[in-house]
């Protein structure tokens, strides 16, 4: 029976190492072809030879990653970050369950959400510098604005398509409003509320970054902006690749919590 | 009327977006008894159920539960779905104490009541599954045991077996059985099958299409003379009889469909 198991449980495990692999295979792959291109100095309509090769990038990254001032940036980045899609995940759940439930929410509310959600959040900085007392309140504001619509607009959808009988069950289980929205409405819908964040948290980042090139005092776009003034174009690509790295590594981490509140979806392996 | 009656309808009239679904319906189930109800599919026999559940507001009659008018659903009267209504994120041991937990029971009380009810439904060993890895006998079979753990005085069931092959539909009944020989609850069980109708049903009530009016009202003959087999067949075929004169909705578009069926030979070109 063990060595059963061993052999069922090997399978999976030589596909994610293969997987592991052309993954890292096609980042090399990409960061050979950069440097191929920069240090030949190709011009082929492209001007590769002004751009700084991923040496140059590298070691502006390694003189970048000592300082203080990086550490500072990236912690004030993800804390927008966080703090923005904190708010959006809990305001935008309750908009949400109240726009799928309530036809009052969704002819109030639902009215002035979808005004508003074509507005770009990046389109918010004048109104946000003016609105908050500091540039920080406001560059999370712009987060949170970000990453909201998408919470709200797929809860709402999630509510919608919850099966009747399951509330149906709990009410002549005796149940009140109050248990049918914390024993069904939230646990149906938090596959819904997962997807919206992860989406909102991909737009929040887009978001942070031009908010704080154009209002921040520190913080990764601020920093990477200002080397952008001072024609350090190996800091602007260092930054520009801890901006990514920081993206994939949020979303990974919002998809790894998705696929623990989801496991109990009829889909995938029992 | 009897005084036992454990549910009591009078003038019971239902209409559903302004088109009358129940039509003056008047009956009782005594306290204990099992009464069936067949209907040709869509004609309102969901609803009925619903009405006495108190999931369903009525435009006139009286509906009464014991001594009470019924006036929305209460944890005596438990309802089972066709579509099982178990909740997926919850596992079998989560689903079937869900009553007991939105009635404040304890925990070891909980635990006692609803490892015995497993037991007893031959559900010990799937405790810690979740609804999507039974089969679909396995979750009607644990929706009943959701149903009868807080022993509520009625139990309600929606043609909970229809979806069932003949063998977990025959498993299943002889669960619901067991249980009513058990605690005696009174039962009205909605189906569309005149053999689980007899096979289930002390009393049998055949509802017309809609508007559903009560067209017959049948008891099984009981008692276990030579002649019993022979009366049973009769019982049923009385029931099947009623059940046939009632236009299906499925009927009239099958024959529409007919003459619009194009000749063969067109449509072998095709």
């Amino acid at each position: 029976m063990p060595a059963r198991a061993d052999a069922v449980a090997a399978a999976p495990g030589r596909t994610s190492a293969r997987r592991l692999a052309t993954r890292l295979g096609t980042v090399a792959l990409a960061i050979l072809l950069w440097q191929l291109l920069t240090t030949g100095g190709v011009r082929f309509w492209l001007s590769f030879d002004t751009l700084p090769p991923p040496t140059a990038v590298l070691s502006a990254l390694l003189a970048l990653a000592g300082t203080g001032e990086f550490h500072r940036d990236v912690l004030a980045s993800l804390g927008r970050i966080g703090a923005g899609s904190a708010l959006a995940g809990v305001l935008g759940t309750v908009v949400g369950v109240a726009l799928g439930r309530s036809r009052l929410a969704e002819d109030s509310l639902g009215t002035l959400v979808a005004i508003t959600r074509p507005i770009p959040a990046i389109a918010l900085v004048p109104i946000a510098i003016l609105l908050f007392p500091t540039s920080e309140q406001g560059i999370v504001a712009i987060t949170f604005a970000a990453a909201f619509f998408p919470v709200a607009v797929s809860t709402r959808h999630a509510v919608r398509a919850l099966p009747a009988s399951w509330e149906d069950a709990v009410r002549t289980m005796g149940g009140s409003r109050l248990h049918v929205l914390s024993r069904v409405v939230l646990p149906g819908a938090l596959p819904g509320i997962v997807a919206g964040l992860s989406v909102g948290i991909g737009v929040s980042w887009v978001c942070v970054i031009s908010a704080e090139m154009i209002s921040g005092q520190f913080g990764i776009g601020y920093r990477t902006w200002q080397s952008y003034t001072v024609v350090d174009y190996p800091a602007v690509v260092a930054g520009m690749t801890v901006i990514g790295l920081l993206g994939w590594l949020t979303s990974a981490a919002v998809e790894r919590l998705g696929r623990r509140a989801t496991a109990w979806l009829p889909r995938g392996g029992s | 009327m009897s005084a036992g009656a454990a549910l009591r309808v009078e003038g019971l009239t239902v209409a559903l977006s302004g088109r009358t679904v129940l039509h003056e319906l008047s009956f009782s189930v005594a306290a204990g008894e099992i009464v069936t109800v067949l209907g040709p599919s869509g004609c309102g026999k969901s609803t009925l159920l619903r009405v006495l559940a108190g999931l369903q507001p009525f435009s006139s009659g009286v509906v009464r539960a014991g001594s009470a008018a019924v006036t929305g659903p209460a944890a005596s009267r438990a309802m089972a779905f066709q579509d099982d209504a178990l909740l997926p994120w919850r596992t079998v041991r989560r689903n079937v104490e869900l009553p007991l937990l939105l009635q404040g029971v304890g925990r070891a009380e909980r635990r006692a009541r609803v490892d015995e009810l497993l037991e007893s439904v031959g559900m010990a060993d799937s405790a810690h599954l979740l609804p999507k890895q039974l089969s679909g006998g396995m979750r009607q079979r644990a929706q009943i045991a959701r149903v009868l753990v807080s022993e509520p005085s009625v139990v309600l069931l929606d043609e909970p077996f229809s979806a069932l092959d003949v063998h977990s539909r025959r498993t299943a009944q002889d669960v619901l059985l067991g249980q009513w020989t058990r605690c005696t609850p009174t039962i009205v069980f909605v189906t569309h099958d005149v053999d689980e109708a007899v096979r289930l049903g002390q009393r049998t009530l055949v509802l017309s299409a809609r508007p559903a009016t009560i067209v017959l009202e049948r008891r099984r003959p009981e008692g276990a003379g030579a002649d019993r087999d022979e009366r049973l067949r009769a019982h049923a075929a009385e029931l099947t009889r009623a059940l046939a004169a009632q236009p299906s909705p499925a009927e009239p578009a099958a024959s529409a469909a007919a003459p619009a069926a194009p000749d063969p030979v067109p449509s072998e070109k095709s």
